[in-house]
C-alpha cells in the first residue's frame, strides 16, 4: 500500500462541494464580521464613530477597544515548542495604538455579510499619526540579532576563520541578492466561525494547526483547553498562513460571547495582506571564497531584514548555507531591523526558498569564474556530515539527484558560454540548483479504533492542508494493520481527538505517520493473535507470527484463511481500541540528543528561452529530481512538487509585494495586480524521486515533501537566464524590463 | 461597497431617460471593471441601468465595412469571420486580453468604456486626482511600472489598457452614440477618450445619458489585413494587462511601404497612435534601422516617472519586432 499511486480519497467530496471548509460549516442564527483594519502604520486612534455605522440597516454593533473583552497576553518567549504559538504575540482591540497598516481596529457585526461590509467602509477613524519606521534599506538603531530560529537552530552561527580563510582564498565571489515581500495566497482566505454553548466554545478555522490554535484561544479566554474545540477538516492551501496562529480567531470568539450569538468571520483577500503574515523583503550579501581546484574555503551569508514592531517571525536565510556543502569556515549574520509593518511569518521555504537564490546564484556565479561545470563544483564540495552540528546526514543521495537530474535534462547539452545557445531567434539558456530542506518530526499520538465490521477508524489532531494527508495516513494504517484502505477511516482535523503535530515544516507525514504506522501495527499483531486462539478459525492454534495479513485477510502459506470481520465476530468484540503515541523529536536543534542530521535533497534544472530584443522570458521546461526517503503515494507526492516547483518559478518570475513607500500600505493586495502564475506560463515538468528509504528518520522511511520542491527553483531559473544572456539578475523577480 | 439600485430596461429611450433621472447613474453590460471599482469602493455609483437586452447584439455588414454592435462580447467579436478575415488585428487584440470567462461576459461598448489604470486609483486610502479631484497624485513619486510614459499631466499618469481598442484606433474605427435625445453622434476612437491634462476624472467625451451603440470598422482598413498583427509584451504568458503593446499595419507595393497605421495600449491614457511617426513609413523600404528610428520618434517626447521608464526603451523594439513581422524581415 505504501509506494502506490492511490487516488485522493477527499477528492469526490471536493469536486463536488462536499468537503466543507471553515467558513461552510452550517450555523443556526449567525452574525457576520468584518474587520476594520488600520489605515495608517503608526499612530492613535483618537476617534471612531461607531454610532453612525450602528444606525445602518442590519448592523448590529461596532465592536473596538473601547468595549471589547479584555484578554490573557500570551506568555513572554512562548512555550518553547509549537504548542502555544502566536504569529504574533499580538491581541486586538485592547487599547487604542496602532502598530502597523491593516492592524484591526475593529470589527462590525451585522445580519448578513454585506451589511457588515458596508459598516466597515463606512466607519470613519481618526488618528493621531506618528513617523512610521519603513525604510527597509535603512538600518534602524535598534537593529536585533536573535540568537536562535524557532526550530532551535543559530542564527550567527560561526565556524573556523572566515576572514583569514577568504584572504587566502584564490576565487572570491561577492554578491548582493534581493527578494521581495511576498504572500501566500491560499486559495481559500481565512475564516473562523465561533459558537458557544454555556462554558463550551466550537471554533471551524481554517489553520494548520488545530492544537495550537485551540490552545491559543484557551489561554487568551482564560479556559481549560478541553472546553475549546476547534475543527478545521478541509483546508483550502496555506503555505505558511495558516501555520500560527493570528487574531483574527480571537475576535470571532469574542464577538459571539459579546453578542450571544455564533459569529462568522471570513477574510477579504484583501484583509489577507496584512492580517495572516508574508514572507519579509531581504537583502542578503553572500561571500564565496574558493581554491582554484573548487574547494569551497570560506563563506559568508549575511541576511538583512525585518520583523515586526509586534513581534514574530523573522526570516532566516542563512541556515541552509551553513550545511549544505562541506565549507570549513563559515560565518553566518542575521540582522533584522523593527518596522511598522505587518507582521512577516513563515511562507513555504522560509528561509530556504529566499536563501537558496542568493547561495545556489553565487555558487552559480564561483562555477563560472573557475571555469569550472555547475554540478561539479557542487559535488566538489559535497557533505556527508553536518559541518554546523558536525553529525552524519542519515541519509544523503544529492549527488544520484544530480546525476539523475542531468540525465533526464540533457545537461551534458549544455553550452557553459552565456549567449551560445540560440533557437528560433530565441536565446537559450541552461541552469540548475540545489533544493534543500530538513526533515523534522514531531510526537504525537492517535486513537485506533476497530469495529465489529472491520472498519478501522483512526483519529488524530493533524490537518490536511490540501496536501493529501486523509489519503497518505490511510495508507500507511492500511500496510501496517493489514486492513483493505477502503475500511480505514482516517478522522483528523479536530482538536478533541489525540494530539498532532502542526502541517508545518513539512512534517506530518514523517510525525503522524509513525505513530500511526505503529499503532497500526499493534493493532495487526493483536488480530492474528487473536486468530489463532479462536477454536473456529481456520487459523487457530498456527503462528501468528508466520500469517500474511492483507486487504482484511489473515492467511498463512497453504491457504488457511481468515478475515478480520470472522474474527472480530467470534470475539464478540464491539471494537477494539489502540491509543498510541510517540514523543521522538527530530531536526529541532532542542530537545533530544541527536546522532544524525536529517535533511531532504533535490536536484533543479532549468531551461530558459529568452526574447533577445523583447526581453520575454519563457521557461519550456524543468526538470526536478527529490531525495526525500520513502515516497508513500508517488502521485500525490508529484502533484506536491508540481505545486512547489511553480511556487518557485512565480518566486523567480512574477511575485511582489509592493508596499508604498511612504505609507506602508500594500498597493497590490489582489490576485488582480499581485501575479502569480497561469497555466500558460507552465510547460513541461518532470518530477522523479530517488524513493531511497531513510527509516533513521521515520518508521515508513519517508521525509517531508512540501516545502522542498518549492527550493532552488528561484536560482536554477537565474542561472539559466544568466546562461541565454550574460545577464546576472540578483534581485527577485526577474522581469523582462531586467533583460532590456 | 456603496449600496447602489439595479434597474433592467429594454429599450435605449428608458435606459437614457433613467440615465438622466439620477445624478450617480451608470450603465452596466457586462461590468467587468465596473464591478470591480463598485467592490473595491472607489466607485459609488446610486443606479445601475443594465442595458444587456438593448439590441446592440449584432456583427453587421456596414457601408462596405463592419458595424460591431455595443453589446456582442468580446468573445463573439473575436471569433467573427468577418472580423477575422478583415481586420485581424482586432481579433487578436481581444484573444490577447484578459481570460476566457471575462472575455464572454465583456461587450465591445464596455471596453472602450474601461477606466485607466492604476493602482493608487484602485485603493481609496490614497490621494489621486482620478477619484478625487485636487487631493494630489500618488503614482507620480510611487510604484508607476505599468503606468503611462506619453500624454501625462502633472495630475495623472494613469493607463489605458485596452488591447482591443489599440487596435480599433490603428483601423480608425468610428463610435457611435445615441444622445440623450436619441439622435446618433459619431466620434472617431482617436478623439473618444481623454488625456488627464487638469481633468483627470475625465476619461472620454461621453456625455451623462450618452450610450454607445456600435462601433464601425471602415471598408478603407480592410487593406491593412494582410500586413498588420497586434503585439503584446506583458509580465505574464496569460491574464495580464501590457506593459506595452502595439497594433500594427502597414499596406506594401513593390517592396515598398505604401501606407502605415500604429496605436499602443498601456503607454498612454488613452491608446496612443503617432501620426507623424507613421508618416516616416511612406514611400520607405522596410528595414530595422528605420523602424528603429521610427520606434525612437514615438518615445521622442515620452516622460518616465523611474518604475516605467524602462517602457521608453521597450518602445523601439516592439516597433521593430511589429513592423519587422508584418512587412516580412523576420
Amino acid at each position: 500500500m505504501i509506494g502506490q499511486e492511490k487516488l485522493r480519497v477527499d477528492g469526490p467530496l471536493k469536486v463536488s462541494g462536499k468537503a466543507k471548509y471553515a467558513s461552510e460549516h452550517p450555523v443556526d442564527n449567525p452574525l457576520y464580521a468584518v474587520i476594520v483594519k488600520s489605515a495608517i502604520s503608526n499612530g492613535t486612534i483618537t476617534n471612531m464613530a461607531t454610532e453612525e455605522v450602528e444606525k445602518i440597516p442590519g448592523v448590529v454593533k461596532v465592536i473596538h477597544a473601547g468595549n471589547a473583552l479584555k484578554l490573557k497576553p500570551y506568555p513572554t518567549g512562548g512555550d518553547g515548542g509549537f504548542n502555544l504559538f502566536p504569529g504574533e504575540p499580538f491581541i486586538p482591540l485592547q487599547d487604542n495604538k496602532v502598530y502597523n497598516i491593516g492592524q484591526h481596529i475593529a470589527l462590525i457585526l451585522a445580519e448578513t455579510i454585506e451589511d457588515a461590509r458596508l459598516g466597515a467602509s463606512r466607519l470613519k477613524v481618526s488618528y493621531q499619526e506618528k513617523a512610521a519606521a519603513l525604510d527597509k534599506e535603512r538600518v534602524y538603531d535598534d537593529y536585533v540579532t536573535p540568537e536562535r530560529y524557532n526550530t532551535g537552530e543559530e542564527l550567527q552561527h560561526r565556524r573556523g576563520n572566515f576572514k583569514q580563510a577568504k584572504n587566502s582564498a584564490s576565487v572570491v565571489v561577492e554578491e548582493d541578492y534581493t527578494v521581495p515581500a511576498e504572500h501566500h495566497n491560499p486559495m481559500e482566505p481565512s475564516a473562523t466561525i465561533a459558537i458557544w454553548k454555556g462554558e463550551k466554545l466550537t471554533v471551524y478555522d481554517s489553520t494548520q494547526g488545530v492544537d495550537n490554535s485551540r490552545n491559543c484561544v484557551a489561554h487568551c479566554f482564560e479556559m481549560d483547553p478541553k472546553n475549546v474545540r476547534l475543527i478545521a477538516y478541509y483546508i483550502g492551501g496555506g503555505f505558511g498562513c495558516k501555520g500560527f496562529f493570528w487574531p483574527h480567531t480571537l475576535l470571532a470568539p469574542m464577538a459571539a460571547k459579546i453578542m450571544d450569538r455564533p459569529v462568522k468571520l471570513i477574510l477579504s483577500r484583501e484583509d489577507m495582506y496584512t492580517s495572516a503574515g508574508h514572507r519579509p523583503e531581504v537583502s542578503q550579501r553572500i561571500t564565496l571564497a574558493a581554491e582554484n581546484n573548487g574547494n569551497i574555503t570560506a563563506a559568508e551569508h549575511i541576511t538583512y531584514s525585518y520583523g515586526s514592531i509586534l513581534g514574530g517571525h523573522y526570516e532566516p536565510c542563512g541556515l541552509t548555507s551553513a550545511k549544505l556543502y562541506d565549507i570549513p569556515n563559515f560565518s553566518m549574520v542575521h540582522q533584522y531591523t523593527k518596522l511598522n509593518y505587518p507582521t512577516p511569518t513563515p511562507m513555504r521555504g522560509p528561509g530556504e526558498a529566499n536563501g537558496s537564490f542568493a547561495l545556489e546564484s553565487a555558487l552559480d556565479e564561483l562555477a563560472e569564474k573557475l571555469k569550472m561545470d555547475a554540478i561539479d563544483l557542487r559535488v566538489k564540495n559535497f557533505a556527508a556530515v553536518n559541518p554546523v552540528d558536525n553529525l552524519p546526514y542519515s541519509s544523503n543521495n544529492v549527488r544520484e539527484c544530480y546525476e539523475r537530474g542531468a540525465k533526464l535534462f540533457g545537461w551534458n547539452n549544455r553550452n557553459r558560454q552565456p549567449g551560445k545557445m540560440v533557437k528560433n531567434g530565441q536565446l537559450i539558456g541552461h541552469g540548475m540548483a540545489t533544493a534543500t530542506y530538513p526533515a523534522y518530526r514531531s510526537g504525537g499520538s492517535c486513537k485506533l479504533i476497530l469495529d465489529e465490521n472491520g472498519v478501522l477508524t483512526v483519529q488524530t489532531a493533524i490537518q490536511d492542508i490540501g496536501t493529501g494527508t486523509y489519503t497518505v495516513m490511510g495508507q500507511i494504517a492500511a500496510e501496517a494493520s493489514g486492513l483493505a484502505l477502503e475500511n480505514i477511516k482516517i478522522e483528523i482535523g479536530d482538536s478533541d481527538f489525540p494530539a498532532g503535530p502542526l502541517s508545518g515544516g513539512s512534517m506530518v507525514t514523517a510525525s503522524a505517520g509513525s505513530y500511526i504506522q505503529k499503532g497500526a501495527e499493534k493493532l495487526k499483531k493483536q488480530l492474528l493473535d487473536l486468530a489463532v486462539k479462536q477454536e473456529d478459525s481456520p487459523l487457530f492454534q498456527l503462528n501468528s507470527d508466520k500469517l500474511s495479513f492483507v486487504n482484511g485477510t489473515m492467511q498463512d502459506s497453504s491457504g488457511k484463511k481468515d478475515t478480520v470481520q470472522e474474527v472480530m465476530k467470534r470475539a464478540n468484540k464491539k471494537e477494539l481500541v489502540i491509543e498510541e503515541s510517540s514523543s521522538v523529536v527530530k531536526g529541532f536543534a532542542f530537545g533530544q540528543e541527536a546522532e544524525y542530521s536529517y535533511q531532504s535533497f533535490g536536484a533543479i534544472f532549468v531551461e530558459a528561452n529568452i526574447d533577445p530584443d523583447l526581453g520575454v522570458i519563457t521557461i519550456p521546461r524543468i526538470v526536478g529530481v527529490f531525495d526525500a526517503g520513502t515516497i508513500i503515494n508517488p502521485k500525490l507526492a508529484n502533484s506536491q512538487m508540481y505545486g512547489g516547483i511553480i511556487f518557485g518559478y512565480s518566486m523567480a518570475l512574477l511575485e511582489a509585494t509592493e508596499f508604498d513607500h511612504d505609507t506602508g500600505r500594500i498597493i497590490n493586495a489582489d490576485l488582480a495586480e499581485y501575479h502569480v502564475p497561469v497555466n500558460a506560463d507552465i510547460n513541461d515538468l518532470t518530477i522523479e524521486f530517488l524513493n531511497m528509504p531513510d527509516y533513521k528518520f521515520s518508521s515508513h522511511g519517508g521525509r517531508g515533501i512540501g516545502e522542498l520542491s518549492a527550493i532552488g527553483v528561484s536560482a536554477a531559473i537565474a542561472n539559466a537566464i544568466y546562461n541565454a544572456t550574460g545577464k546576472r539578475i540578483r534581485n527577485l523577480p526577474i522581469t523582462l524590463d531586467k533583460l532590456l | 461597497m456603496h449600496p447602489f439600485k439595479y434597474i433592467r430596461t429594454e429599450d435605449a429611450a428608458s435606459a437614457i431617460a433613467k440615465h438622466t433621472e439620477v445624478e450617480k447613474a451608470q450603465f452596466i453590460a457586462g461590468g467587468t471593471n465596473l464591478v470591480d471599482r463598485i467592490r473595491r469602493d472607489v466607485f459609488h455609483p446610486d443606479v445601475l441601468i443594465d442595458i444587456n437586452k438593448l439590441p446592440y447584439h449584432k456583427i453587421e455588414e456596414h457601408q462596405g465595412g463592419l458595424r460591431l454592435g455595443a453589446l456582442v462580447s468580446n468573445s463573439d467579436t473575436a471569433d467573427h469571420k468577418a472580423v477575422k478575415k478583415n481586420y485581424p488585428i482586432v481579433s487578436e487584440a481581444i484573444l490577447l486580453g484578459a481570460t476566457d470567462q471575462l472575455r464572454n461576459k465583456a461587450t465591445n461598448g464596455g471596453n472602450l468604456m474601461q477606466r485607466t489604470r492604476c493602482p493608487y486609483y484602485m485603493s481609496q486610502e490614497f490621494p489621486c486626482n482620478k477619484r478625487e479631484p485636487g487631493s494630489g497624485c500618488s503614482a507620480i513619486k510611487g510604484h508607476n511600472r505599468i503606468l503611462s510614459i506619453l500624454g501625462t499631466s502633472e495630475n495623472c499618469i494613469a493607463s489605458f489598457p485596452s488591447d482591443m481598442c489599440a487596435s480599433l484606433t490603428a483601423l480608425e474605427a468610428k463610435v457611435n452614440i445615441m444622445d440623450i435625445d436619441g439622435s446618433e453622434i459619431v466620434i472617431p476612437i482617436e478623439e473618444f477618450h481623454a488625456l488627464p491634462g487638469d481633468t483627470p476624472e475625465i476619461d472620454n467625451v461621453l456625455k451623462p445619458g450618452q450610450l454607445i451603440t456600435s462601433i464601425n470598422l471602415p471598408a478603407s482598413s480592410k487593406k491593412f489585413a494582410k500586413h498588420s498583427t497586434y503585439l503584446k509584451v506583458r509580465d505574464r504568458h496569460s491574464y495580464a494587462f501590457a506593459l506595452v503593446s502595439v497594433a500594427a499595419a502597414v499596406t506594401m507595393e513593390a517592396g515598398v511601404i505604401t501606407d502605415a497605421r500604429m496605436a499602443f495600449g498601456s503607454i498612454a491614457p488613452k491608446p496612443w497612435r503617432d501620426k507623424e511617426a507613421e508618416k516616416m513609413f511612406i514611400g520607405q523600404a522596410p528595414s530595422k534601422a528605420l523602424f528603429k528610428k521610427i520606434g525612437e520618434k514615438v518615445v521622442e517626447n515620452a516622460k518616465g516617472y523611474g518604475g516605467n521608464s524602462f517602457k521608453i526603451e521597450l518602445i523601439p523594439r516592439v516597433v521593430t519586432r511589429a513592423f519587422s513581422e508584418i512587412t516580412g524581415l523576420i
